[in-house]
């Protein structure tokens, strides 16, 4: 529905804003995050521009002795390993416990399926911050957890559960299992149960049935589930902030530290440009192996 | 219907697989208990918080008497309600033209309006901070609601264009059709229409504003205190009981709206 | 291959301008591979108050053609006057034309009545105006128990009707219909084929009908362009498209035919005279004078066929299959050469040929009754 060059105008006026929005407070502060990573440090917090070098990225690696000599230092990589670690365990057990759980609404009535749905996605929208604290409560030396096993005779003292890397897993499985069942949901939904039928009637057991007719089918929403699970819990701040006490660092709160107590901007910025490499990188992958699904929905 | 523990499953049935019922059941339990049990010890009269000794709604009560509290609640409402319905303009007028014709800018934009989802919210936060701290800003509530504004366009956006995508695009050449210009053709016949998108897409940038941390964190500074960076305080220097308080209220909050948010974006059925 | 110019009839002599004069419009979607060319140099002039048609297969560009007449599309060069006036630059909510859409597009928010009444109101005319046109347009469609229902409550056809009243309201100049009956059933749709004729009749407004069935375009036009590929290939009313298709691809999609290969008859020929493997000669009314070793089409109607026993100054045939349809009997029979033809007789107490599977017959078919095709 057009006519000459109005709608070119009209086009402008009305994404226009949106875009100059994300433009101007999204893509540019990105810009200027790369920008920033190779300037000077300021130590009293800032950046001093104009002293371009690459320190705050080799400082991921190496650091400069008071003698000036150069060492290698592992404690920012280990954080980073630790991060992709715990992110990948994550994604892992959110994918083994999640496909029962999306195979089992996708085998539901529509009626069971609408309130399952619902009950799966409403975590979501809770706050996290409240949901993270929740396991605080759980997790702690006089928990509910540690008190329910004292009383219960079966431990003498408290087990120390939180404020370490368990504590920190419990919390993003708990914050990012939900976005793993809905895609995986949304595929086996999609599957004419026929199949199945005609898979046991030319003797296919059970066990054969699902790897050979229904994970495949079911693999599209897994890979989305993955990344959707993934992505986030590596660059994840609030619950190894809450649950992971100072000595489980991830990256995310590496991050957020070099804009804190560390102050040290260009590092920070280095940081955050290296986090959005991992996730490019994956994200990449996924779209690499699904390009079609990769125009759906965003 | 059944629920296929109880009653033997009939083995050639393509739609029971064994285990499946059990792993859920744990699944709801797993992510249900916490919440349950933050709530349950939000009564609790014991100041330990975690030895239950009887019901009392003495911390909710010394909640809404704290002023701190107050204020904070205060902010994040402010802040939820002027980032909501600033992202969920922009994200309509956006939206409206993005179904109707097909142009270049078309993937272009769609990536870019998702960013705020798909990149770890940690990373937009620090790079609005020097952002903001590099054009000498003041951070506050303005930069708190800035921030807020393009995390939850995505969210405001996304219904919206899934309502506009159902609406038979001819509506539109009808309107034109019959003498309506595009402004009120888009008035008259396309926001009726997605009406409902738009509410939906309201209210969840709404919660996602009220329970964001991140954002609110590092672009926020004195007197931008909201809801979670309070709790987020308190429970840094130790558990008190007004924060199981403000916490269960702000999960019935969250509870009540995006029932809210469901119901309408449902009414699409049509 | 026939140029729309060649086609189109010439501007009324009424003096009145034509309601639409279309000149050499083409329309390409897409850029280079993947360009696709909807419309190929059309040229087609509509006269006032007349029901004209636009009939072909689907993807022939005829919808295409009526979009940019509605003005929801651009046309990538030619040009469109309505009333002797240039519209190509008027936007569609400029343009004093009204669209029947396939879906009919009802805004699902809004009442029948308010549906009516949205072009009068977007017009800005008086209330008390608008309420009369539009109890005016409820009876005229006869929906005057159903102004407040809202559209989801009512059927396909009530909808179907909705959207003419709503597209009449306004009291356009030109009213297009795109495909309005196909998503009716059979019955539906025959009736609704008349309330359109009666209604164009008593409106006066000149209707450009969009369908891909011949018969309902035979039923309904005053006349009819027969597209194809995005070019016109035929105009003219419903008999000359019918009784004498200039074109193979006119003639097939029209009803059934026969088309057979013929060649001049004798050595000089004379004009109109042609001869089907040496055997014949079958004549054709204002046909042109066959030369030698040329070849042309011939198309025949089975039901205008007449079957005899073999006799001189006949065509040759042989029977192959008889099936029998009530109204008429359909005798397919093979020439010598092998071509398989059809003849359509109907039947009758008095006329019942004594013919079985494989009797030799001799078939002729008047002068008038056959077509000279151009191969395309």
């Amino acid at each position: 529905m057009r006519a000459s060059t109005r709608p070119l105008v009209f086009r402008i006026l009305l994404i226009g804003p949106a875009a100059l929005a994300m433009c101007l407070f999204m893509v540019i502060p990105l810009m200027l995050m790369g920008w920033i990573s190779i300037q000077g440090r300021d130590y009293s917090g800032g950046v001093l521009w104009g002293e371009i070098g690459f320190d705050a990225y080799t400082r991921l690696f190496f650091e400069r002795e008071l003698d000036g000599t150069i060492a290698l230092n592992l404690n920012y990589f280990k954080i980073i390993l630790r991060s992709i670690w715990l992110s990948a365990l994550t994604m892992t057990i959110s994918l083994v416990v999640g496909f029962p759980v999306a195979l089992f609404m996708a085998t539901r009535s529509q009626r069971w399926r609408a309130v399952l749905i619902f009950m799966v996605t409403l975590p979501f929208w809770t706050n996290l911050l409240v949901r993270n604290y929740a396991w605080i409560l759980l997790l702690r030396d006089h928990g509910t957890i540690n008190n329910t096993l004292l009383w219960l005779g079966v431990i003498s003292e408290p087990l120390p559960l939180l404020h370490n890397q368990l504590a920190v897993a419990i919390g993003l499985t708990y914050s990012f299992m939900p976005f793993m069942v809905l895609p995986i949901y949304s595929s086996l939904e999609k599957i004419d149960f026929r199949l199945v039928e005609a898979s046991f009637d030319l003797y296919a057991s059970r066990w054969q049935t699902l790897k050979r007719v229904i994970l495949p089918l079911a693999f599209p929403g897994m890979v989305a589930g993955c990344i959707l699970v993934f992505v986030p819990s590596l660059g994840s701040y609030v619950t190894p902030e809450l649950l992971g006490g100072g000595k489980t660092l991830m990256i995310g709160n590496l991050i957020g530290l070099q804009f804190g107590a560390a102050r040290n901007w260009p590092f920070g910025a280095a940081l955050g440009m290296f986090l959005l490499l991992l996730v490019l990188i994956a994200l990449t992958s996924y779209a690499r192996n699904y390009r079609t699904n990769a125009q759906v929905g965003k | 219907m059944s629920l296929p523990g109880f009653k033997k499953p009939y083995k050639g049935d393509a739609r029971y697989w064994p285990g499946i019922f059990i792993a859920t059941a744990c699944f709801f339990a797993y992510v249900y208990m916490p919440i349950i049990i933050l709530i349950i010890l939000s009564f609790n009269e014991n100041r330990t918080v975690t030895v239950w000794t009887g019901f009392s709604l003495e911390w909710y009560a010394l909640a809404f008497e704290n002023r701190d509290i107050i204020r904070a609640a205060t902010n994040s409402l402010i802040i939820a309600s002027i980032s909501s319905i600033s992202a969920t303009i922009l994200a309509t007028l956006a939206a409206t033209r993005m179904a109707t014709d097909k142009f270049n800018g078309k993937t272009a934009f769609n990536a870019m309006i998702s960013l705020p989802i798909t990149v770890p919210e940690i990373v937009p936060a620090v790079a609005t901070l020097m952002f903001f701290a590099s054009l000498g800003f003041t951070f506050g509530l303005g930069t708190v609601i800035i921030g807020h504004t393009i995390f939850c366009l995505p969210f405001a956006y996304l219904p919206i264009r899934a309502r506009l995508e159902g609406m038979d695009p001819r509506m539109a050449e009808a309107a034109a059709d019959l003498y309506a210009n595009p402004i009120r053709a888009f008035f008259r016949v396309t926001l009726p229409q997605i009406l409902p998108g738009v509410l939906s897409g309201l209210i969840l940038a709404f919660i996602i504003s009220l329970d964001d941390f991140v954002t609110t964190f590092f672009l926020g500074g004195a007197g931008s205190t909201t809801l979670p960076i309070y709790i987020f305080g308190l429970v840094r220097t130790g558990v008190t009981p007004e924060v199981n308080a403000i916490s269960s209220l702000m999960l019935l909050l969250s509870l009540v709206l995006v029932s809210l948010s469901l119901f309408l974006g449902r009414e699409q059925s049509r | 291959m026939i140029i729309g110019d060649a086609v189109s009839e010439p501007a009324s002599s009424t003096g009145k301008p034509d309601a639409i004069a279309a000149t050499s419009l083409i329309k390409v979607f897409g850029a280079g591979d993947s360009a696709f060319k909807a419309l190929d140099n059309v040229s087609i002039n509509i006269r006032q108050n007349e029901f004209f048609t636009l009939l072909g297969p689907s993807g022939c560009g005829k919808t295409t053609l009526l979009r940019l007449i509605a003005g929801f599309e651009q046309p990538t060069s030619g040009t469109i006057l309505l009333n002797g006036e240039n519209i190509i630059d008027l936007p569609p909510f400029k343009r004093p034309v009204n669209t029947v859409f396939q879906n009919y597009a009802l805004f699902p928010h809004m009442t029948v009545a308010q549906n009516i009444s949205f072009g009068l109101e977007m017009q800005n005319r008086p209330k008390a105006e608008t309420k009369t046109i539009v109890d005016e347009m409820l009876s005229l469609v006869r929906m005057e128990s159903m102004a407040g229902r809202r559209i989801t409550e009512i059927s396909g056809g009530q909808q179907q009707r909705v959207a003419l009243a709503r597209a009449l309201a306004p009291k356009p100049k030109l009213l297009l219909l795109d495909e309005p009956l196909s998503a009716l059933d059979l019955q539906l749709r025959k009736d609704m084929q008349l309330e359109l004729k009666r209604l164009q009749l008593e409106t006066g407004i000149t209707f450009i009908f969009v369908t891909h069935d011949q018969e309902e375009a035979l039923t309904m036009s005053d006349r009819i362009a027969v597209m194809d590929k995005g070019q016109i290939l035929q105009v003219g009313t419903p008999r000359d498209i019918y009784d004498r298709p200039q074109h193979r691809f006119v003639a097939g999609f029209i009803g059934e035919i026969n088309l057979v290969q013929a060649g001049p008859s004798g050595s000089a020929g004379e004009p109109g005279e042609y001869a089907i493997d040496q055997t014949g000669p079958i004549h054709v009314q204002e046909g042109k004078a066959a030369q030698q070793g040329q070849s042309v089409t011939l198309a025949i109607r089975p039901e205008c066929i007449s079957l005899s026993l073999p006799a001189e100054g006949k065509l040759p045939g042989t029977i192959s299959t008889i099936v029998y349809h009530g109204t008429d009997t359909i005798y397919h029979y093979t020439l010598p050469n092998g071509t398989a033809m059809r003849a359509r007789c109907q039947n009758s107490t008095m006329t019942t040929l004594p013919f079985v599977a494989g009797d030799a017959i001799g078939w002729s078919v008047d002068s008038r009754s056959v077509s000279v095709l151009e191969d395309k």
